[in-house]
């Protein structure tokens, strides 16, 4: 009998699964890997680089091999522990990474040593061969079909969290229970008990029943993943299934308890990647919890006395075990050599034997051992990692030969192993912790250190010689501790191994930032209820149902869903766009800003806001005005109305609302005084129906919201209050279309009757394409589309801001530096293209001459009511160039276009009035 | 261009939508109550405010929401006592979360309603959005303004949905 094999005769029911195609049967309650091994599966997969045979190492979080690939009803799901996923019928295992190119690499593996990627692919540049070294590289394949569902997760807040259900972690939960507090008690593993479970150990199952009696609330199959602000532990649970990514839970605790306990460290000697090397106590554990013996003649390799307890209990169910320790004899050697096993002490392993699989070991002194299983234990290692996330640091002590936490951090303590305190089995010495042990000169370096990521004791001593010597640039330059495992065998031993090739201690080198999340978290528990709609959503208009009622087209505009067009296809644009000038059309402005400015300084405060005075509006009237930062530039434009003496309404573009108020309420405060100014965002309340065009009065009329409408009374750029349904309503005569415009504002609940109200009364529905046509016609600008970064007030045609030299306001003084004078400072014009047809949006304008661009297209649309294509664009030094001729340059195309005023519809306003 | 008026679920009817899942009831409503968004010092909104019956949801220490069924005589404007006054009876949709799994699915949304169910401020952060909460004896009525509120209701829709495959 050589290799692993299930000696446990009863236990769960059958589960069929495949591992690459070949048909194979494990228990209820197997993880993948205990079933591999009990089907006798000692390859799972290959190398990362040198796509060498890699076996199962592990039984734990810390597993660097064993990553596999795993189908289950259609759903793909990439990088599994093996050593961790519980084992479902009808999964079909494959590894990450299967043979590929493996002669080829062993070929090559001689020039693919660390830092080959920087030394190779230099010529002629890195990006040639980037696509197939991409290709090559990483781990497992994302099925885009596949889709892993989630629960939702949620918060969760207690008094005290206890990280590890074994018996310190139990013993703590209790304590805090006791003592009143609210507990929860995180456990990875799918039943508590922590290492117990194959350790042995007395009292867990009285712990566990006493835990659940004082009200511990118990999560098992949950890890505690990262450590975050406030005592904040992010925590996944696992789904019944691989194909459910489990949920995602925000734990705020008061205190925190950590027991995560330990891991086990691998030994160093040439060769030690073969599969059948195994950390001792992970077969320990999968012959105690699985009934699965790894090895029929293993040989123990220790250098501490952690794995004594292993080879008593592998020789007790037959196994003729072997112990290899490195350490003088010692009472354990001795009572472990009572009972029949061979001990060799003083002993130093130097390679592994065997094609494939181990078949035996040399020692240092050349003397050979046969042997179907290394099972290896090269000291502990304990698991500081959400420690060292809450900001503490885990440093290396020399005298312990433990890695210890270097400072308290507060609300966090430690329990159990990850403190450095492992109960004694029995009534022998104890010594479970050890320095690692690095092979001197003289042996081969291609020892592995990071099973993952290929990385040898060779590896680290290039890094030395090449001045890679701090543990960060170790990590980077080797890629040492990085991917899925993140190095939680490796760490420690490459710190040692840097430290020998440099001769520093291990101490001095410290150890790279532990960072969230402890082990991968499926993205699909990460997202949780964030998927389709809901994950990134949308504001909507109070009058949705009506548009869609009425076939519109909606897409999403700044954060909004907005009618494009109202139709079956793009064609309605033109309709729309011919329905504004010739009829009347509606548009649904609802999502416009509705901010008041109340109090005493209300005025005082706009003037200070706005490039222009807006103190001296009277009741009822209307103006408009643009909005800058300190820097003089351009970040909104907008009406204000003027209620009252001491309350005004802001109506700032709706994709700059929050944005506005924000400004607005830190200079009220700084500025003006809490209680001489307050602002309300009224915009929710307020449902605004924008109707144009030439016969926008005669709707208007019928629609009897105010009892009058002459243009004495009620001109542009007044506003007056009327009646809808018997609420108040606001009618504003503004316009974005350039045509006679009056702005309908009622309540929103009021939004879905007087749309239809609107619609019957004979104006045709106006989508966001159309009006963005319409204003165009009309040089109105869209701030962030027709302005960029640098543009001020005179860039756009509005120069009384800079030549008045008022001063009082946000961006003043910018606008009077030379800068802001400049006369090549790019300026909002027209273009008309020559030879008709539309400017692409984005183009760069080139100058004659030398070939620079001097601008760009803001804004291009075939025009419907002009018969041609009309552009907007911001050039250097704009307005001096009208009538001249520039080329444009879009995408390898080009051609010319005359500089025209922005506005190229209606340029004397008259249409406001007809 | 492509009609995203499918991907983005049409809002639900605020009057007659509800959700109905193991331990827990939502419903929406809105508009038939006063709402009116009074700024100022503490002490003189509740000055103002102290002869009106209703639910005054405090928003910041300068900032407070009054929700009525009765009819009160708070004008939009400034008031001569110093206190900004606005009217928000249609910016909001209640929503009523009710019944002995409310609390839970409270505490999914929101980090805040985790840990304290009875904020001293009503304003927290909710399923991404922030909206005011009126702690009820079984559950909370929250307020969103209306723009957000599909969202919200979608994601109750998911949250409800999905809770019972929590592990």
């Amino acid at each position: 009998m050589t290799g692993p094999v299930r000696i446990a005769k009863a236990g769960g029911c059958a589960l069929p699964f495949t591992f690459a195609g070949r048909s194979m049967q494990g228990r209820a309650g197997d993880t993948i890997a205990s079933a591999l091994l009990a089907n006798g599966i000692s390859t799972v997969g290959r190398s990362f680089k040198y796509r060498r045979p890699r076996g199962i190492l592990s039984a734990g979080e810390d597993e660097p091999n064993a990553i596999v690939d795993v189908t289950l009803n259609g759903v793909r799901v990439p990088n599994v522990r093996a050593t961790t996923q519980a084992l479902e019928a009808g999964m079909q295992v494959s590894p990450v990474l299967g043979r590929g190119a493996a002669l080829l690499t062993k070929l090559l593996s001689p020039f693919l040593a660390s830092g080959f990627y920087y030394k190779t692919f230099l010529w002629p540049n890195w990006h040639m061969f980037e696509p197939a070294i991409r290709r090559m590289a990483g781990l497992g394949r994302i099925d885009p079909a596949s889709r892993m569902s989630a629960g939702p997760g949620g918060n969760l807040s207690v008094d005290l969290c206890v990280v590890g259900a074994g018996r310190s972690g139990l013993r703590a939960a209790i304590r805090g229970a006791q003592a009143g507090q609210s507990v929860l008690l995180v456990e990875r593993q799918d039943v508590p008990g922590g290492s117990s479970l194959w350790r042995g150990g007395d009292g867990v199952a009285g712990l566990l029943s006493e835990a659940r009696a004082v009200g511990v609330t118990v999560w098992t199959g949950s890890t505690a993943f990262g450590a975050y602000e406030n005592g904040r532990l992010g925590v996944h649970r696992q789904g019944d299934s691989v194909t459910l990514g489990g949920s995602l839970w925000v734990v705020q605790a008061a205190e925190v308890v950590l027991a995560t306990g330990a891991i086990e460290r691998p030994m160093l000697f040439e060769r030690n990647d073969l599969p059948g090397v195994m950390l001792a106590d992970a077969t320990l554990n999968y012959l105690r919890r699985h009934g699965v013996l790894c090895g029929a003649r293993p040989i123990v390799a220790t250098n501490n006395d952690s794995a004594y307890p292993v080879a008593l209990a592998l020789a007790e169910v037959g196994a003729k075990v072997t112990v290899v320790d490195s350490r003088p004899p010692s009472e354990r050697s001795a009572a472990a050599a009572k009972r029949g096993i061979r001990v060799l002490t003083r002993a130093r392993i130097a390679r592994a034997l065997g094609r494939g699989r181990v078949s035996g070991m040399v020692l240092a002194d050349g003397q050979r051992i046969e042997g179907d299983l290394i099972a290896v234990s090269g000291g502990w290692t304990p698991t500081l990692h959400l420690y060292c996330q809450a900001g503490g640091k885990a440093i290396w002590d020399e005298g312990k030969s433990i890695l210890v936490p270097a400072f308290p951090v507060p609300g966090i303590s430690l329990a159990g192993r990850v403190a450095g305190k492992w109960e004694a089995p029995d009534d022998l010495p104890w010594a479970w912790s050890a320095a690692p042990e690095i092979p001197g000169d003289g042996v081969s370096r291609k020892v592995w250190i990071d099973l993952q990521n290929d990385v040898t004791l060779g590896d680290v001593e290039l890094a030395a010689r090449e001045n890679f010597t701090s543990i960060e640039h170790l990590k980077r330059y080797t890629t040492l501790g990085m991917a899925t495992d993140q190095g939680k065998t490796a760490n420690l031993l490459g710190a040692a191994a840097m430290a020998q090739a440099t001769g520093r201690a291990t101490t001095d080198l410290g150890l790279t930032t532990y960072r969230p999340p402890y082990v991968p978290v499926p993205m699909a528990a990460l997202a949780g209820l964030s998927r389709g709609p809901v994950q990134s959503p949308l504001r909507r208009l109070a009058a949705e149902a009506a548009h869609r009622a009425m076939g519109a087209t909606l897409w999403d505009y700044g954060g909004l869903l907005r009618p494009a067009f109202y139709g079956a296809d793009e064609g309605s644009i033109v309709e729309e766009c011919l329905a504004a000038r010739q009829g009347a059309v509606v548009f649904d402005a609802s999502s416009l800003g509705k901010v008041a400015v109340m109090g005493p300084k209300a005025g005082e405060l706009l003037d200070f806001l706005f490039a222009g005075r807006m103190s001296t509006l009277q009741p009822g009237r209307i103006r408009y005005g643009l909005t800058l930062n300190e820097a003089g530039i351009v970040t909104d434009d907008g009406v204000v109305l003027c209620l009252g003496p001491d309350h005004f309404l802001v109506s700032c573009s709706s994709s700059h609302v929050g944005g506005f108020v924000a400004s607005a309420e830190e200079w009220r405060q700084t500025r003006f005084g809490r209680d001489a100014v307050l602002i309300h965002d009224r915009t929710a309340h307020w449902a605004t129906m924008s109707l144009s065009g030439p016969k926008a009065k005669a709707i208007m009329a019928g629609l009897g919201i105010v009892g009058t409408l002459d243009d004495d009374a009620f001109p542009h750029m007044a506003f007056v209050m009327g009646q809808f349904m018997g609420r108040e309503a606001r009618v504003a005569r503004v316009s974005f279309t350039g045509e006679r415009g009056y702005e309908i504002s009622v309540p929103a609940g009021l939004a879905v009757a007087l749309w239809p109200s609107l619609i019957e009364a004979g104006a045709v529905p106006c989508g966001i394409e159309a009006l963005g046509v319409l204003r165009a016609e009309k040089g109105f600008i869209y701030v962030g589309q027709d302005t960029d970064g640098e543009t001020m007030p005179h860039d756009l045609g509005f120069d009384a801001p800079r030549l008045k030299r008022r001063m009082g306001f946000v961006g003043d003084r910018a606008l009077q530096l030379p800068v802001a004078g400049d006369a090549d400072r790019k300026q909002l014009v027209g273009l008309a293209r020559e030879g008709g047809g539309v400017i692409p949006a984005g183009a760069h304008l080139i100058e004659d001459g030398p070939r620079r661009s001097i601008g760009f297209v803001t804004s291009s649309h075939q025009s419907p009511s002009l018969g041609r294509g009309i552009a907007l664009a911001l050039i250097e030094g704009g307005r001096a160039r009208i009538g001249e001729q520039v080329t444009w340059f879009d995408l390898g195309k080009t051609g010319r276009a005359t500089v025209t005023p922005a506005c190229a519809y209606d340029p004397d306003g008259s249409r406001l009035h007809v | 261009m492509s009609d995203r008026s499918t991907f983005w679920p049409a809002p639900p009817d605020s009057i007659t939508a509800r959700i109905e899942a193991v331990g827990v009831t939502v419903t929406a409503s809105c508009g038939d109550r006063g709402v009116f968004l009074l700024s100022g010092s503490s002490k003189t909104v509740a000055q103002l405010v102290k002869d009106y019956p209703g639910t005054l949801l405090q928003i910041a220490p300068d900032r407070a929401m009054l929700v009525t069924d009765a009819q009160v005589g708070l004008q939009d404007g400034w008031h001569p006592a110093g206190v900004a006054i606005s009217d928000l009876s249609d910016a909001h949709i209640r929503i009523d979360i009710r019944g002995p799994a409310a609390a839970a699915l409270l505490a999914l949304g929101s980090a805040s309603l985790a840990i304290d169910p009875n904020p001293r401020a009503a304003a927290v952060g909710f399923a991404g959005v922030t909206l005011l909460v009126e702690p009820l004896p079984d559950g909370a009525r929250l307020y969103v303004e209306r723009p957000w509120a599909p969202h919200l209701w979608h994601w109750l829709l998911a949250a409800t949905q999905t809770a019972k495959d929590q592990p």
